[in-house]
């Protein structure tokens, strides 16, 4: 009997810190809410405001280090084809290398949706330069495939912009284009 | 005795006749709704996210943004989406920008972006301008149904359903279905539960919102007073094919729900192929499996619980499921009398209790010591995709031992996110100010170099520039003469310099033969005088027209040559003024920008401190919960355990007499 007594009382106190426990809980889970949203907006605010010191910061730096006059910029871009995979690529400017990327998988996926990467830029003098790029990658599956263009580039006075687009060419291995932008 | 805390309240509910299992089902669908709310919205947004723009790329910057976005570096694209606006703005004629081909475009992408960065603030602002500006309807719609599931974020419902409405019946297909389930969502939690059957009946087959409208449907079925159908839509949901991990989630949680309705409504039977369903490896299955253990007990078949009961035993000890397994085994034990095997798990049950109130306390010690903070920032938990998996590669340290469980809570998942966040920025604003006082180095070399070089130049510049102010006006009066000439015949003034010295030789012999007295010879002399002069004016008559062509096509390519001077002229004005721009101006800027980034750092390692402190608040508070209910399980255990023991001498005994 007594037993029974005690078990029931340590079932009851259990029951009785329980419902406490639950009440406390709902109570702190408002506060906290409430606390973290407090918190979330002063985060919020600050992202807001790096984000726009940064874009300020941005315009600066290419203002201060590309004046427009001789500030020449080289994109990559890829012409959508799941039969072929980016692995690198290298830039020469007037024989000289300039730029080298080895490409991550979220960055390939990027470049296949459209997404455009800067891979250089640069100050150039006004005339023509020489482009020279090579690519390496995958096509296929297992094959591997190297492939180099050169290109003539003329810089006037003002920003010259140039896309290098990788092209699916009829031949099992992919080339690339280029494009002045005004 | 044993009323584990997650055990259904099967004793009661047999108690119960009345509406047998609705009330246990009213009070499972409204944990339900939460749960499947933030799933919902969660989802609504992953569905969302997945940016896909359409045609080509018709500006390089807005490409470059794209390919930031498109690796879900969020504050990049931001950042650059963000620049490429505001200077597409500042233009004086932006029709001439091609970011004007892509503007609407990148407004409703930087909302997407913001909102994956959590900056639900300021993309409602933008969507409201963009509600309120003339676009397209298409951009407008976009933006309605966006401003819609920041205000279901927020949990202004009501605000959801107007919001909702501002979304047109041109609206692609896929977009006016997620609108709707949107507000049927937003119906559900506003108890507005017939409304949302409504809204959701015609969704249920459709592919944008495959899983979801079933889903929500059967909870508001079941929450209207249509349980039959509600379960229904919830078994459809529950044998639906899973085509990802997204939709097998979904399935398990809808099997689950059902399960645990049937088994609160004292239909255990029905409950249990429900319960098995659930995949054994899910985030669902400890629970899963522990009720299925609860449907066959409470169906007296207590051998068959301790199935599930006992695989349930070998798993993650910090799993609550777990934990409430290590005390249904030996309940079951202890029913089919098997009193001695019993208090054996009990005894294990309290030791293992023991083991895991140390390694609480060592955690609680840990993290208020500050290491849990810095294990928050670990490499391992980096990748937003994938970060409860790797979350798990963790050491098991004390102050990371909890931190999966930690992350269930939504409060806490999100308070996590921030500080990574604020950790980002502030590296990002230390980056800054790494760089600049290297600006000002860049500004002082720049000084060097130009300010003795300029002088110089200057001088030269304004030497030519006066050559070419002086050749412009020649040109202008030889241009003008040309065409006096050409409207007035006059051969001489297009004579050669030969010419005119011999015209001069000439015209001084006639004096001079003029002057002559009569004498033989004389008239012979005249007369050659008279033929040469007759010769050079031939010539120079006869030469005027293509001597008058040649000088204009003389003039014409002056014309040119002074172009070509204009340019290099202008050239050479922009690089003298870029060359002293290339220095000037920028130091006040730069110490602006210094002061403002000092600040900010300041600013934001304050927010950095009392997020840190309030994650730490919650995780001990949490911690603290589980150790409460541990020590309470203990406890129970050790009765429990005394009890079998008991019991099992009294069997000994009884089997002895």
């Amino acid at each position: 009997m007594n037993k029974t007594i005690v078990c029931g009382l340590i079932v009851f106190l259990v029951i009785i810190s329980g419902a406490v426990c639950a009440d406390q809980k709902r109570a702190g889970t408002a506060a906290q809410q409430k606390e973290f949203q407090s918190l979330d907006e002063e985060v919020q605010t600050l992202k807001e405001d790096v984000l726009k010191i940064n874009h300020e910061l941005m315009l600066l730096q290419e203002k201060l280090l590309y004046p427009s006059s001789t500030q020449a910029a080289v994109f990559v871009s890829i012409e959508p084809n799941p039969k072929f995979s980016l692995d690198s690529i290298e830039l020469s400017l007037n024989k000289k290398v300039v730029g080298k990327h080895i490409y991550t998988y979220r960055e390939l996926q990027a470049l296949q949706h459209g997404g455009v990467q800067r891979l250089h830029t640069t100050n150039l003098t006004t005339g023509t330069h020489q482009l020279a790029v090579t690519i390496a990658g995958t096509t296929g599956g297992s094959a591997t495939f190297k492939t180099n263009v050169g290109f003539s580039m003329k810089k006037d006075a003002g920003p010259k912009l140039v896309e290098l687009k990788v092209v699916k060419t009829g031949s099992s291995k992919p080339s690339i284009v280029m494009k002045a932008w005004k | 005795m044993h009323s584990f805390r997650n055990k259904p309240r099967h004793d009661n509910a047999l108690r119960r006749r009345e509406r047998p299992w609705i009330p246990g089902l009213r009070a499972l669908t409204f944990s339900l709704i939460t749960a499947m709310l933030l799933c919902g919205s969660s989802r609504v947004a992953t569905a969302d996210l997945g940016i896909n723009v359409k045609g080509d790329i018709r500006d390089l910057y807005f490409g470059e943004a794209l390919y930031h976005a498109y690796q879900d570096d969020y504050f990049s694209a931001i950042a650059r989406f963000d620049t490429e606006l505001a200077q597409h703005y500042a233009l004086d004629n932006p029709e001439q920008d091609t970011l004007r081909f892509h503007r609407e475009e990148s407004e409703l992408l930087i909302g997407d972006l913001e909102l994956s960065y959590r900056m639900h603030r300021k993309v409602g602002r933008a969507m409201k301008r963009l509600l309120r500006e003339s676009v397209h309807e298409s951009i407008r719609d976009r933006a309605a149904y966006r401003l819609a599931r920041i205000a279901f974020q927020k949990g202004a419902y009501e605000n959801v359903l107007v919001t909702v409405g501002n979304v047109s019946k041109n609206a692609p297909k896929d977009l006016r279905q997620k609108s709707a389930l949107l507000q049927a969502q937003a119906l559900i939690a506003l108890d507005r539960s017939e409304d949302a059957v409504a809204v959701l009946k015609p969704l249920r087959d459709q592919k944008a919102v495959a899983g979801y409208a079933p889903f929500n449907l059967g909870i508001a079925l079941i929450e209207s007073g249509n349980p039959v159908s509600g379960i229904k839509q919830l078994d459809a949901v529950g044998t639906m094919k899973q085509p990802n991990r997204e939709m097998s989630a979904l399935s398990d949680k809808a099997n689950l729900a059902v399960g645990y309705a049937l088994l609160n409504a004292e239909q255990p039977k029905r409950a249990r192929p429900y319960l098995e369903r659930v995949r054994l490896e899910g985030p669902f299955s400890n629970k899963a499996l522990l009720w299925v253990g609860w449907t066959d007990a409470a169906q007296g078949r207590y051998k068959k619980a301790l199935v599930p009961w006992m695989m349930l035993r070998e798993r993650d000890v910090t799993d609550i499921a777990v934990q409430e397994a290590m005390l249904a085994a030996p309940y079951g034990f202890g029913k089919i009398e098997a009193y001695g095997r019993a208090a054996v798990l009990y005894g294990e049950a309290v030791e293992t209790f023991e083991h895991e109130i140390e390694r609480l306390d060592a955690s609680i010690k840990s993290i208020r010591e500050g290491k849990f903070l810095d294990a928050m920032l670990r490499e391992e938990a980096e990748h937003q995709d994938s970060w409860l998996l790797r979350l798990r590669e963790l050491p098991d340290a004390p102050e990371t031992r909890y931190l999966s469980k930690l992350m269930a809570s939504h409060v806490f998942h999100e308070s996590y996110k921030n500080y990574r966040d604020l950790h980002f920025l502030r590296e990002n604003i230390d980056q800054w100010l790494a760089v600049i006082p290297a600006y000002h180095d860049l500004l002082r070399v720049r000084r060097q170099y130009y300010e003795p070089l300029l002088p110089k130049i200057d001088r030269e510049f304004n030497r030519l520039d006066t050559q070419l102010a002086g050749l412009l006006t020649r040109r202008e009066m030889a241009g003008r003469r040309l065409n006096t000439l050409k409207r007035k015949r006059e051969p001489m003034a297009l004579a050669t310099s030969a010419e005119r010295q011999l015209q001069r030789r000439l015209d001084g012999i006639e004096k001079k033969i003029a002057r002559l007295r009569k004498q033989p010879g004389l008239p012979m002399l005249k007369e050659k005088h008279e033929r040469l002069k007759g010769i050079l004016y031939w010539q120079i008559n006869t030469q005027y027209e293509r001597r008058l062509s040649l000088a204009y096509k003389h003039l014409k390519e002056l014309d040119q040559a002074i172009v070509t001077t204009r340019q290099s002229h202008r050239a050479l004005v922009k690089a003298k003024a870029e060359a002293a721009l290339s220095y000037k101006g920028y130091e006040g800027t730069l110490r602006d920008m210094q002061t403002r980034l000092q600040y900010l750092k300041t600013k934001i390692s304050g927010v950095i401190a009392y997020q840190g402190q309030f994650m730490q608040r919650i995780a001990v508070s949490q911690l603290t919960r589980r150790l409460t209910r541990l020590k309470q399980y203990r406890t129970k255990a050790r009765f429990a355990l005394a009890e079998s023991y008991d019991r099992a001498t009294r069997t000994k005994k009884g089997k002895t007499k």
